[in-house]
């Protein structure tokens, strides 16, 4: 009955941390080094094994129990597992308890970051995929984590058609496998177009996730997002730019369903946008560009449509920070949102933290960070986000070299996060390099 | 005058003699002391006392029992100065299921960590007894405290100490 228990309790994470550096090919710089992450979201002490696993889908080798205290996170630096050549993985994490876990990838001047996937699909939407898209290009991973083999088939869609510009199916997957889609140099995608896609799978579950990199001017800049499995109509948005202290983002919108959606993008700064999309394509929305909201301005957005939708948002500075973040639908938002990693000048990283309020009642935000001490934001109306970027908090609050977690939580109402961490101090703060990373917050 | 010097040569032999047998007596006596310093500290963990440097720099915290600290100083070899405000794990080896490999572990809160002095200085303690090795950790990266001749630093702390392993050298900034 105990092991029973056990059994039912084991948890299991896929994180594609390497298959990074298998893009190397494409991608600038490298060698490419991942860092894991792992909080231990439950009630007792975990006991999590960690396996990494070579993209022919063999274990290359696995770890005996290692123990994280209720709420603490793991850390493990995949060049100090020994024995271990260096190469690309995808790792599973097993747990006793609760976990979850993001992993974060750099080399000496590029970095991004992606959360693990607790569950798998046969079925992956990709809404940003380039190849040249003003010197922007992608690369597609897929990990097979079923137990048998599966064909695996990419699907490429561009604006204003339906029909896939692109496919290509891997067949017969082994479990465990990793393949991988480059699309620098394919033909079949046009110069500065944004493309979306789906990975679909003959019965097998898998995971996927898109890597996006500059070139020439901005190369450094490196993005990674998390495939989604499902849209929803009612998408929100945390944090969107327009040239805030230098910040853009842009937006890209997939429509995931069969028939054209019809979607109105609304920002807290009050403007809105709306736009047709048919099945499987996207529509990036470059917010300074295409958008009338304030210039120098922070605030968020909520995307709603009479389709079901997948979003996924882009960030970046004049100094080649970038990353992303998976816009989150309201059925996931909870009141209260774990933030597993927030720094105020650590090693001259900080940190802003975004909520957003998706409920339709105003609340207000509470920041409780792990050293004890919190930040109250008061009557955050439905849409509207709150920022709380940590050097601008008072030293008796939250100290320099700060290095924790934050749990957010609301007097009532639904909201998601997002932590956006950089390096905000020093000579390094202008220098043409991006260590700049965003992620979901983890809702409970 | 001959008389005289036989009588000094006489008492030069007594005391070359008498030298000797100090002389043997003190090689005995340190060879005694060092096979007691040698089974009380294995290498790199060399003596049970703080020396005076470290006890300007920290109030030295007993261990709990049966649990063990650690102390030294970070340089960089980049520029061979001391490391400052640069966070020090005592990070511990999980073995592989290979048996032989092993991952080194830290828990952000609960493993023993300390952030260096001015002076370069870190002090760990409450360590459970294990084995170990020291990480410097950043947030997207980390980097194992080599010995001078740049060799990792593989620790297997019982309980009870309290070691001072000196200088240690990391590749960082």
């Amino acid at each position: 009955m105990k092991k029973l228990l056990s059994l039912s309790l084991v948890i299991v994470l896929a994180l594609a941390i390497g298959l990074n550096i298998v893009s190397a090919q494409t991608m600038p710089g490298g060698p490419y080094q991942s860092a894991v992450s792992i909080q231990n979201k439950g009630s007792d002490t975990a006991n999590v094994t960690v396996s990494f696993v070579n993209p022919t889908g063999v274990v290359q080798t696995s770890s005996v129990n290692i123990n994280i205290a209720v709420g603490d996170v793991g850390f493990i630096y995949v060049p100090t597992v020994s024995g271990l050549v260096s190469g690309s993985y995808s790792v599973v994490i097993s747990s006793s308890q609760p976990v979850a876990a993001i992993s974060n990838f750099s080399d000496t001047n590029s970095g991004a970051s992606y959360d693990a996937f607790d569950k798998g699909s046969t079925k992956w939407f990709l809404p940003s995929l380039y190849n040249n898209y003003y010197s922007y290009y992608s690369d597609v991973f897929v990990q097979n984590i079923s137990n048998g083999s599966t064909d695996i088939t990419l699907s490429v869609y561009e604006l204003g058609n339906s029909s896939p510009v692109w496919q290509n199916t891997k067949t017969a997957v082994p479990s465990q496998a990793s393949v991988q889609w480059e699309q620098t140099g394919n033909t079949s995608l046009l110069p500065n177009r944004s493309y979306s896609s789906i990975v679909t799978t003959t019965g097998g579950e898998v995971v996927a996730l898109a890597n996006i990199f500059g070139s020439g001017g901005t190369d450094p800049q490196l993005y990674s997002y998390n495939g989604f499995s499902s849209g929803s109509r009612t998408i929100y948005v945390p944090g969107v730019y327009n040239n805030y202290y230098g910040w853009n983002a842009a937006i890209t919108v997939q429509n995931v369903s069969t028939a054209t959606a019809n979607i109105t993008v609304r920002y807290s700064t009050g403007q809105e946008n709306s736009y047709s999309i048919l099945p499987n394509a996207g529509r990036a929305i470059v917010i300074p560009v295409e958008t009338t909201t304030p210039t120098g301005q922070q605030f968020s957005a909520v995307i709603s449509s009479d389709q079901d939708i997948v979003v996924v948002t882009n960030m970046s500075n004049p100094y080649n920070r970038a990353a992303s973040y998976n816009g989150v639908d309201s059925t996931s938002a909870t009141s209260t949102v774990l933030l597993p990693n927030v720094m105020k000048r650590y090693y001259d990283y900080s940190s802003a933290v975004t909520c957003q309020n998706v409920d339709t009642m105003a609340t207000n935000l509470t920041y409780l960070f792990s050293n004890g001490k919190s930040v109250v934001v008061n009557n955050v109306v439905p849409g509207a986000n709150a920022m709380v970027y940590t050097p601008s908090l008072d030293a008796s609050l939250v100290p320099d070299k700060f290095n924790g977690s934050v749990t957010a939580t609301s007097t009532g109402a639904k909201i998601v996060c997002i932590v956006n961490s950089n390096i905000d101090e020093g000579p390094k703060r202008i220098e043409s390099m991006d260590q700049f990373y965003s992620y979901n917050g983890f809702n409970k | 005058m001959k008389k005289k010097l036989l009588q000094g040569l006489f008492v030069k032999k007594a005391n070359l003699n008498q030298l000797k047998r100090i002389t043997v007596a003190f090689i005995l006596l340190c060879v005694l002391i060092s096979c007691t310093v040698k089974q009380s500290n294995p290498p790199n963990q060399v003596t049970n006392t703080p020396t005076k440097i470290y006890e300007t720099q920290f109030t030295l915290q007993t261990p709990s029992p049966g649990k063990s600290s650690l102390y030294g100083t970070v340089i960089s070899n980049t520029n061979k100065a001391p490391l400052s405000g640069v966070l020090i794990y005592a990070a511990l080896k999980v073995p592989m299921s290979s048996g032989k490999d092993y991952i080194l572990n830290i828990q952000r809160d609960s493993s023993p960590h300390y952030e260096t002095n001015a002076e370069g200085y870190f002090y760990l303690t409450n360590i459970e007894s294990g084995e170990y090795q020291l990480m410097l950790y950043s947030p997207f990266g980390a980097m194992i405290l080599l010995s001078e001749d740049g060799k990792e630093l593989h620790l297997e702390i019982s309980a009870n100490q309290n070691l001072d392993l000196g200088k240690l050298y990391v590749n960082w900034p």
